[in-house]
C-alpha cells in the first residue's frame, strides 16, 4: 500500500511528457494528489463498503511507453470473422482488420498530444478525461486512473454510420503469473458516436498463457442524438485476477445504451456502470449475470441518473455465489426534478449455493419527479430442491441438474444481451463455465 | 418387474404406508386407487427416490435390484420412470437439451453410445408423431408456460422418449378436461407393451375407462385393501371409498374380477 503510494508519488513528480499539453500534466498530477491523500478504499468509502481494497496486494503500477507492438497476440473474442482492438497492457497494440468507413480509432496519448498543437488550450479532450467517470467524485481509483493518464484509446464514429460489431481485447505480457505481486494495468476508453451511430462493442479478456495484469479501466461514452451502442464485457479472468472497471456513459435524446455483461472469472472484479439519461426518450438497459466459486468477489455499482423526460431504464442481474465467495450488488436510480414520464426498472435476483458464501444486494430509488413507474425487486434464494429431484428423476446425475438450474438461472440475463452473435457466445461461455456443455 | 413387500414410509416423522404389498408383473398395467391421505402420491415418490420420504420397513426389489439402495438417477437410468402429479417448470432449460441429457445419461448407463442432435430429433419427431403432439413443445423451456393438460402432455412424451420399463403415472389424469384425458389415456396405451409394466396411481375410476388395467388394488390407511380386476374400479366409483370403511370389503367378489381382501 504504502510502496504503491510512493509508485505514485514517484509517477506525479515525473507527470511531464516532453509533447504533451500541461492540462494532461495537471490532470496527471491532480490524480496522483487525490490517490496519495485517499490511498486505497477502506470499509469506511460507502462505496466500497463490501470490497474494501486496502487489505488485497497490489502490485507495481504499469507505466508503459506506449510503443505499438509489431505481432499482435492471437484473437481471443471467438466472434468470428470481426475487427479487433488489441490493447496490451493497457496500451492500444493496433488494430487488427479493417474499420468501417467513419469510425476512428486514436492511441489516447496520440490524441492527447494531438490537443498539445492548439497552443496547450484545454479542448474537448480535456474536459472530457477530466469529468469524474463515477457517480462518486473523488473515486480514489478513478484518482489512480488519471495519475497513470495515457494509456487507452479514443473511438470515435461519425454521423450516422452503423458500424457492425469491434472487438475489444485486453492482452497482458508480465509473467511469473500466480507470484502474487501482479502488476496493475491503467487504461481509458473514450467512446463518442455521432447522431443516429449503431455500434456493438465487445470487450474480452485474455485468459490462457502465462502473462497475466491486474486491470483499472475507465471508459467514457458519449451517445448522440438516435445513437446506439450494445457494450457487452465477458470477464473470464483467472482467479488471481482484479478487475476495476468504470463505465460513465452521458446518453442525447432517443439514445440507446445496453451493458450485458458475464462475470465467469477474476478473484475480485469490480463494475462501476453510471448513466446519465441526459436528453428525452433515451434510454438504457443494464444487464449481468455473475457466478463467483471459490475465493471470488464480484460487485456491481450501478447508478442511473434520469435527468430528462420520458426516459426508460432498466437494471436486469442475475447472480449465483458459491463456496467462500461473495457478490455485491448496488443499484441505484436517480429520477431529477423535471424528469417527467420516467419508466425505471431494477431487478437483481440471487441463488446462495453456500453455507459460506455472501451476497449484499441493495437497490435504491430516489424520485424527485412526478408521473414515475419505478419497480424495483432483490432476491436471494436457493436453488429449488423439486427441480433438481424432477430432472434426477429422469435420469441426469446430481451435479448435473444443479449446473442446469444454475446455468439456467443466468441464461435469463444473457438472452437480453442485445447483439445476437456475443449472446451466442456468452451462452457457450456460461454453457462451458457451468460444465454443461453445448 | 417390481416387488414390494411389507412396506412402510413417514413424511416428517408422520406414519404414511404402513406395510404395504404389491406386485407387479411384466407388461402389467396396474391401477392403484384410494382415498386423499391414503398413501397414493407417497408411494409414487418413495419408488422413484424422493428426498423427504423416509422408508422405515420393508423392501422394494425392482428387476432382481434393491430399489431403495439406488439413487433416484440411478432408479431412472435402470429404467424406472415417475410420472409427476404436479410435473415442475424449469425456465431457462430447453426441454430438447433436457430429455437429450437424461436420455443420454441413461444410454450411457446401459453402455449404449449417447445419440448425437441429429439423430436424437429425429428420434424426438417420431415419438412426437405418434403421440400427436405439436413440435412447438421442443423449443420451449421445461412446462414453463405449460398448460395443465400440456404439462401431463409432456410426461407422457417424456415418458415415450426414455421408453421406461417401469412407469409410474402419479395422478395424471388430475386437472385434466376429458379431452386432455382422452388424449393423455391414448399416449399411456400406445406404450403398452410386453416388457413395459404401468402402474397408474389415480383418484377416479375415469381414467381407467380408457386405459383398462390387468389389476386393480385399493390403497386405505397406508396398505392394499382390496384387489381385483377392472370391476373393483366400477365398484369404487359407484360406491366410494366409504363402503371399505364400512367393512365392505368381504362383499367385493365379483366373479369375474376375483376381488380378495388383502388388509
Amino acid at each position: 500500500m504504502s510502496a504503491l503510494i510512493d509508485q505514485v508519488r514517484d509517477i506525479a513528480a515525473n507527470a511531464t511528457a516532453p509533447d504533451w499539453p500541461a492540462w494532461a500534466t495537471q490532470l496527471r498530477e491532480r490524480g496522483a494528489q487525490a490517490f496519495i491523500r485517499h490511498g486505497l478504499p477502506n470499509a469506511r468509502v460507502e462505496a466500497w463498503k463490501y470490497t474494501p481494497l486496502n487489505r488485497r496486494p497490489f502490485g507495481d503500477v504499469v507505466v508503459v511507453a506506449g510503443e505499438r507492438a509489431t505481432d499482435l497476440p492471437e484473437p481471443v473474442h471467438g466472434l468470428g470473422d470481426v475487427t479487433r482492438l488489441v490493447f496490451i497492457d493497457g496500451v492500444l497494440a493496433g488494430v487488427d482488420g479493417e474499420l468501417p468507413k467513419g469510425v476512428n480509432v486514436t492511441a489516447l496519448a496520440e490524441a492527447i498530444a494531438a490537443d498539445a498543437s492548439r497552443n496547450g488550450e484545454a479542448g474537448e479532450l480535456a474536459e472530457w478525461l477530466a469529468e469524474p467517470p463515477t457517480e462518486h467524485a473523488g473515486d480514489a481509483l478513478s484518482a489512480l486512473n488519471a495519475a497513470t493518464l495515457g494509456a487507452g484509446a479514443v473511438i470515435t464514429v461519425e454521423p450516422g454510420v452503423n458500424a457492425g460489431r469491434i472487438a475489444l481485447e485486453w492482452h497482458a505480457t508480465a509473467t511469473g503469473r500466480g507470484t502474487g505481486d501482479q502488476p496493475l494495468v491503467n487504461s481509458r476508453l473514450c467512446v463518442a458516436l455521432g447522431e443516429g451511430v449503431r455500434l456493438s462493442l465487445h470487450e474480452c479478456f485474455a485468459t490462457d498463457g502465462d502473462s497475466y495484469a491486474d486491470h483499472n479501466l475507465i471508459t467514457q461514452v458519449r451517445l448522440s442524438k438516435q445513437a446506439q451502442l450494445t457494450h457487452s464485457r465477458l470477464q473470464t479472468m483467472p482467479a488471481e485476477h482484479m478487475l476495476i472497471a468504470a463505465n460513465r456513459v452521458d446518453q442525447d435524446a432517443e439514445s440507446h445504451y445496453q451493458y450485458d455483461g458475464l462475470d465467469l472469472g477474476a478473484g475480485l472484479a469490480r463494475h462501476d456502470l453510471f448513466t446519465c439519461l441526459a436528453g428525452e426518450g433515451a434510454r438504457c438497459d443494464l444487464n449481468g449475470a455473475y457466478l463467483p466459486r471459490g475465493e471470488a468477489h464480484v460487485d456491481y455499482h450501478l447508478a442511473v441518473e434520469h435527468r430528462a423526460e420520458h426516459c426508460t431504464s432498466s437494471q436486469f442481474f442475475r447472480g449465483v455465489v458459491d463456496d467462500h465467495a461473495k457478490a455485491v450488488w448496488n443499484g441505484r436510480v436517480h429520477v431529477l426534478p423535471g424528469a417527467d414520464n420516467t419508466e425505471a426498472l431494477q431487478s437483481n435476483a440471487n441463488l446462495l449455493l453456500s453455507r459460506d458464501a455472501e451476497v449484499d444486494t441493495k437497490p435504491e430509488l430516489e424520485i424527485e419527479a412526478d408521473e414515475v413507474v419505478a419497480s424495483h425487486g432483490a432476491t436471494v434464494g436457493q436453488l429449488d430442491e423439486t427441480a433438481i429431484f424432477y430432472l434426477r428423476s429422469r435420469g441426469l446425475d446430481e451435479a448435473l441438474a444443479r449446473e442446469l438450474l444454475i446455468g439456467a438461472y443466468c441464461q435469463a440475463a444473457v438472452d437480453r444481451a442485445g447483439d445476437e452473435a456475443v449472446r451466442e457466445r456468452l451462452t457457450t461461455e456460461l454453457a462451458r463455465y457451468t460444465g454443461v456443455g453445448e | 418387474m417390481l416387488s414390494i413387500k411389507a412396506l412402510q414410509a413417514s413424511v416428517d416423522g408422520k406414519s404414511i404406508l404402513k406395510g404395504l404389498d404389491l406386485e407387479v408383473g411384466a407388461g402389467e398395467v396396474h391401477a392403484i386407487m384410494g382415498p386423499n391421505g391414503s398413501g397414493k402420491s407417497t408411494l409414487g415418490n418413495v419408488l422413484a427416490g424422493r428426498e423427504g420420504y423416509e422408508v422405515t420397513g420393508g423392501s422394494v426389489t425392482y428387476q432382481g435390484k434393491d430399489l431403495l439402495e439406488l439413487e433416484p438417477e440411478e432408479r431412472a437410468c435402470e429404467g424406472l420412470f415417475l410420472a409427476f402429479q404436479y410435473p415442475v417448470e424449469i425456465p431457462g432449460v430447453n426441454n430438447t437439451y433436457f430429455l437429450r441429457a437424461a436420455l443420454n445419461a441413461q444410454r450411457k448407463h446401459r453402455g449404449e453410445p449417447e445419440l448425437d442432435s441429429v439423430a436424437f430429433l429425429k428420434l424426438v419427431r417420431e415419438k412426437l408423431k405418434v403421440l400427436d403432439i405439436s413440435d412447438d413443445l421442443l423449443h420451449r423451456a421445461v412446462n414453463e408456460g405449460f398448460s395443465g393438460g400440456e404439462k401431463k402432455r409432456n410426461e407422457i412424451f417424456q415418458m415415450a422418449v426414455l421408453e421406461p420399463q417401469l412407469a409410474i403415472l402419479d395422478e395424471t389424469d388430475s386437472g385434466l378436461d376429458i379431452d386432455a384425458l382422452k388424449a393423455v389415456a391414448e399416449g399411456v396405451n400406445r406404450l403398452r407393451s410386453p416388457d413395459r409394466s404401468i402402474v397408474l396411481v389415480t383418484h377416479y375410476q375415469r381414467l381407467l375407462d380408457y386405459i383398462e388395467p390387468d389389476k386393480v388394488h385399493v390403497l386405505a390407511g397406508g396398505r392394499i385393501a382390496a384387489s381385483g380386476g377392472p370391476g373393483l374400479a366400477k365398484r369404487l366409483e359407484e360406491e366410494g371409498y366409504q363402503w371399505l370403511e364400512d367393512g365392505g370389503i368381504g362383499s367385493v367378489d365379483g366373479e369375474a374380477d376375483k376381488a380378495t381382501a388383502t388388509a
